[in-house]
């Protein structure tokens, strides 16, 4: 075991936190230090949903041309901020590289290894510690309007067939049986079993209140900036005031993993990738378990006690404005697929950083230059669904334990070739 | 002292960096990066051959230059036409007249005529023909014209030699008894149809299992062979005849030999040693006579004696230590092994074999069979599936590689005609080695050893009989491989310096505990088969067991340092994928599972480690007796692709490649009633062509079983002479 030994975790998201537990476990003593409230990034405003079966990323040549023809629409589902941003360019550059197959099957390989039991894990966390966060095993809808769309949708179905995510199809009169909630302009589904969902949020406060019961020790309001430094071996992670010194360092922050490229030696290819949700209570007829609407890139998660719509994703930089044709183009997608739902009841609307890679896949490696700093970010639109595989893998490589995964396909360096 | 690391995020600097205006150069220094290696790639680096081979030294060679359908292109001087042909990227030697199909190598070993081509008007066989400057060299479309009849030539006389022992094969058995009658003198004549002698020992460039004391244990096969060889040149009554093949036993108790492919000797031997070793299985599957499906032997001729790099994405059927080897052997070339297949759920091969190629990367699949080699000229990808318990391919279980090369090692049969022969013949005949039992080489030198002994006795020139411990340890050599065990971490101290053995299956192998001098490796009861378990007593690091498992299955622990993160040396001979002290190599357990990464601390090659590079790393004490090597194969997209399924496969599968005979022709006639083999022969020429019965044979039985037919009531194919085709002129020594 590892008492005595002393990590800090930089990040206070859903990564963050389930490293933080796995950690404790093993007997370290944790820090968890966040620049703004813990929990209150990415981590909050997701749709909720475990998805393992998102084994393939975003890389494709049929997304290439999509987005391509996308990048004029104000309202279309991906949004390119057109400004003079190198970084931006080269990652789109590199995330183009990466759309032939060979690249697609190595992020695919990567991905669900994994994801490969995000929901046995999640299970396991959610009834050990007694987590209240409307946990949900009932999988999900990919609804798809175009008839095309949703026969291609068998290809990538065949390949995730391979990995044992697979999912059965139903067409438009069986969906429309099976899901009252979809309006009948729908082609069909296809319906996968390998989906649970929660309340972020919920997850969110109840491992504060869990880490904290626990001893972990939680800072807020503090923004990490760099390290102390000794033969290639961080000493003490500083915030310009304080010092917080540890014998290992976890880079947990997301979206805003680039901030800290200095410090760590090297340049992470993440871009943030702003997505927007909003809550609304639950309507009249509103779906029974999670919907993806396909061809919009939105997805609507219902709780017991309300309703998220999530979706759109815009490379805007770090740029905070709230852009209200997103939103309405989200809820104009949702009411599009579903039956005579009017959105009126709307409480509150939310934008976050996904943190992007341009090959789908994290990125969980020791930094370059400073030997006791795991990078552990870049987790794409699955953070929810690969925190706890990453929590589980970073407390293994620390604890110097056999990994569960083989960690080679999340490497920093696999950006550089 | 206390370094501040400039962060890139300061107070002064409150908005996020937008622009990284470094990305710019970036991005260009990529382009060029990428341009000038393609640029290498395609001006100066051979792709064909190997350059940097982790064993063998490639030697200088002077370089010629031949026609090859009318385009001029290099050879090295003194290598055979296939390979010349396949150092220049080709691998279609011509077209079948029957149907058309690419014709390439298939056992590079003077068996079949495959390779056939035309070189300065004469048909030859590739594999066994120099190449010469400026030789014309075509191949061979449809049917070659006969040579025109020379009325200007003149006969020589034939030499009748007398011998004590003629042994037919130099590789380890026949070079082994060979050994035993030069001891005593025996007057004997090894002839053997390679230019050099060891037979297959010179194709490996791994070390052998065994024991040090009876078969050069921890020794590499090809060091063995020039130690043979060497002790061979001591003895004078021992004649070589290189290039030399047996064609027949004639009914006069006399052997026809052919050297150089033209000069005709008879040989008259009082005893024959038949020590010829063994040919390769086929399999029968769609696409099976494609240039580039061939055998793991062929493979190994071309890439350890040729120095060849047939492949660059391989593809291996069969996990018997030959098509196990051959994997290790590819990795050792530098070429990638997409994966291996075996249709047992275990391999059959030694576990220790298989996990050295696990660790290293290559996927292994048991429970799978071929079910096609997919291409028109060459191979573009294999399609393999998962089988039932009863051998039966499980629809859905389909699965396509893509590779460029097939390899079969589904195991080997004896060359067994010589010796039916002069058993007509009445000649007093032994045999040795793979020719009388297939088994590994250390079991063929010790077979070899027996022969000689028992022949010394025969002439009269030995009163002791074989002593009886001989046939018992002949027994222990060829054992099959144990049942494998778990390993148990628990034993190994925890102080000080341990090795660590990760090979837990009974074979029969002891090197480590030959040159254990402080006795910490021990094999209880002294027996070769036990596993070798650690002893109290105090390793002082010597490396010597590291360097001499022929597994590469010993790892070193050190705790002397810090306790917490040991120093773990692994040995490692690959090195053509190079590794140096700093680089971040991937762990594996024993089987190849992963145990994340780790930076090297130092390597080296000692003197006393015959080409075994150590790899020193630090890991954490959880691990480090884990610890057993390294993944080096890159991840590639290694995932199947949809392409032909069980529906799709077609039933039109080679049986005679030398006639094009497909199994569903043959199928007819046994289901017809059929019984004899000459009768398949008549009729539809399977067995007619150049090899001459030597791949089909074993087919077609194999089909009458299916068929469910018993042997014993299939009447066999009648021999005739001779066993390789030879020119008539020869025959009547035309110069």
């Amino acid at each position: 075991m590892h008492e005595g030994c002393k990590v800090v975790i930089i990040g206070g998201g859903v990564i963050g936190a389930v490293t933080a537990y796995y950690l404790n476990q093993k007997g370290w003593s944790v820090t968890i230090i966040d620049k703004d409230r813990f929990g209150y990034g990415a981590s909050h405003g997701n749709c909720g949903l475990i998805v393992p079966d998102h084994i393939l990323p975003l890389n494709s040549t049929d997304n290439l041309m999509k987005g391509i023809g996308w990048v004029f629409k104000k309202d279309a589902p991906l949004l390119i901020k057109p400004r003079f941003d190198p970084a931006l360019a080269k990652w789109l550059i590199k995330f183009a590289l990466n759309c032939n197959q060979k690249d697609i099957l190595i992020s695919a390989e990567g991905r669900a290894a994994i994801m490969q039991s995000a929901i046995d894990l999640y299970r396991t966390l959610i009834i050990e510690e007694a987590l209240d966060c409307d946990w949900e095993v009932k999988g999900a809808l990919h609804i798809f309007k175009s008839e095309k769309e949703f026969k291609k949708y068998g290809y990538a179905d065949a390949l995730k067939k391979k990995f044992g995510v697979s999912a059965t199809p139903l067409d438009r009169k069986s969906l429309l049986i099976r899901e009252s909630a979809v309006g009948d302009k729908v082609a069909g589904a296809w319906f996968s079993k390998h989906t649970a969902h929660l309340r972020p949020e919920g997850l969110m406060k109840e491992l504060k209140r869990v880490l904290i019961q626990k001893g972990v020790e939680i800072v807020e309001q503090t923004e990490v900036t760099g390290f102390l430094a000794e033969n290639n071996q961080a000493v003490a992670a500083v915030n310009g005031r304080e010092h917080f010194p540890a014998d290992q360092f976890v880079v947990a922050t997301g979206a805003w993993a680039p901030m800290l490229n200095n410090a760590l030696g090297c340049r992470l290819p993440i871009q943030p990738g702003k997505g927007y949700s909003v809550n609304m209570p639950r309507f009249p007829n509103s779906p029974s378990i999670p919907c993806f609407f396909q061809e919009t890139g939105v997805v609507i998660t219902p709780w017991q006690n309300g309703i998220r719509l999530g979706g759109t994703m815009e490379f805007s930089g770090y740029d905070k404005s709230f852009n209200q044709v997103r939103i309405d183009a989200l809820l104009h997608a949702a009411q599009s697929y579903l039956c005579d739902v009017k959105f009126t009841d709307i409480q509150d609307e939310w934008c976050g950083w996904r943190p992007m890679t341009c090959d789908g896949l994290p990125i969980i490696d020791r930094a370059p230059r400073l030997e006791n700093v795991m990078i552990a970010a870049g987790h794409n639109m699955l953070g929810l669904t690969m925190a706890p595989g990453t929590g589980k893998l970073v407390s293994e490589i620390l604890s110097g334990e056999a990994p569960h995964v083989d960690p080679y396909p999340y490497r920093v360096s696999r950006m550089a070739s | 002292m206390l370094i501040r690391i400039r962060t890139g995020y300061q107070g002064w600097r409150r908005s996020p960096p937008t622009a990284d205006y470094d990305a710019i150069g970036d991005i260009f220094y990529e382009f060029i990066k990428i341009s000038m290696t393609k640029f290498k790639e395609y001006h100066f680096m051979s792709e064909w051959r190997i350059e940097k081979h982790p064993v063998l030294s490639i030697p200088e060679t002077g370089k010629i230059s031949f026609y090859w359908n009318g385009r001029k292109i290099e050879a090295n001087k003194g290598e055979v036409i296939s390979s010349a042909l396949f150092a220049n990227g080709i691998h279609v030697f011509g077209h079948h007249a029957k149907d058309n199909f690419a014709q390439g190598m298939f056992c590079a070993n003077g068996q079949c005529a495959q390779c056939a081509v035309i070189a300065n008007g004469v048909s030859v066989k590739s594999c066994m023909t120099k190449v010469e400057e400026n030789m014309i060299v075509e191949s061979i479309e449809g049917l070659p014209e006969l040579t025109v009849p020379v009325d200007d030539f003149q006969f020589l006389d034939i030499k009748e030699i007398e011998t004590d022992v003629l042994i037919v094969g130099g590789g380890p058995a026949g070079l082994s008894a060979a050994l035993q009658l030069g001891e005593r003198g025996v007057k004997t004549l090894i002839v053997d149809d390679k230019d050099r002698l060891g037979g297959k020992l010179v194709l490996q460039t791994h070390k052998f299992f065994g024991s040090i004391n009876d078969c050069y244990a921890g020794t590499r096969g090809i060091d063995i062979a020039t130690i043979l060889k060497e002790e061979l040149l001591k003895h004078k009554c021992i004649k070589v005849w290189l290039n030399s093949t047996a064609m027949y036993v004639f009914s006069d108790k006399k052997v026809g030999i052919v050297t150089d492919g033209k000069k005709y000797s008879i040989v008259k031997p009082k005893v024959v040693l038949n020590a010829a070793g063994a040919r390769e299985k086929s399999l029968v599957f769609p696409g099976n006579t494609l240039p580039d499906v061939y055998g793991a032997g062929a493979f190994q001729t071309l890439v350890n004696r040729d120095l060849i790099k047939p492949a660059k994405r391989l593809f291996v059927v069969g996990g018997g230590n030959v098509g196990l080897i051959a994997a290790y052997h590819a990795l050792q070339a530098g070429i990638h092994v997409v994966g291996l297949i075996e249709a047992l759920p275990e391999v059959g091969g030694y576990q220790v074999h298989a996990n050295k190629i696990r660790r290293l990367g290559v996927p292994i699949y048991t429970g799978h069979t071929i079910l096609s080699a997919n291409g028109s000229e060459n191979v573009e990808s294999v399609t393999v599936c998962k089988i039932d318990e009863s051998f039966r391919p499980i629809k859905g279980a389909e699965k396509t590689y893509e590779c460029d090369t097939v390899l079969i090692a589904v195991g080997l049969s004896p060359v067994n005609e010589f010796f039916k022969q002069a058993k007509q013949a009445r000649i007093k005949i032994f045999d040795a080695g793979d020719a009388k039992e297939i088994a590994e080489a250390s079991s063929a030198m010790f077979s070899g050893k027996i022969a000689g002994r028992k022949i010394a006795v025969v002439l009269g020139k030995e009163s002791r009989p074989v002593p009886k411990a001989w046939y018992e340890k002949a027994n222990t050599l060829k054992r099959h491989p144990g049942p494998v065990t778990t390993p148990l971490y628990d034993s190994y101290p925890e102080t000080g310096i341990t090795p660590v053995i990760h090979c837990h299956q009974q074979i029969p192998c002891n090197p480590c505990v030959s040159v254990c001098k402080q006795e910490v490796i021990y094999i209880p009861g002294d027996s070769l088969l036990e596993n070798p378990q650690i002893s109290e007593n105090e390793c002082i690091g010597c490396q010597k067991c590291l360097f001499i498992c022929p597994g590469l299955a010993i790892s070193l622990v050190d705790y002397r340092e810090d306790p917490k993160n040991p120093i773990v040396s692994l040995p490692y001979e690959v090195y053509n994928y190079k590794y140096k002290k700093g680089d971040r190599i991937r762990l594996n357990d024993y089987e190849g599972n992963p145990l994340g990464e780790a930076v090297i601390i130092s390597t080296a090659i000692k003197k006393t480690s015959r080409k075994t590079q150590v790899i020193k790393i630090k890991v954490p004490d959880k691990i480090a007796k884990q610890v057993a090597g390294f993944r080096i194969q890159k991840d590639e997209g290694t995932l199947p692709k949809d392409e032909i399924t069980l529906d799709r496969i077609s039933d039109d599968a080679i049986i005679c490649r030398c006639e094009r005979v497909t199994a569903v022709e043959i199928r007819e006639l046994i289901r017809s009633g059929i019984r004899d083999m000459n009768q398949i022969k008549a009729i539809t020429r399977a067995g007619m062509g150049a090899c001459g019965y030597k791949t089909c044979e074993n087919l077609i039985l194999q089909m009458f079983k299916e068929e469910g037919v018993s042997l014993e009531d299939v009447s066999l194919n009648t021999i005739r002479p001779v066993f390789v085709e030879t020119p008539l002129g020869v025959f009547a020594n035309i110069l």
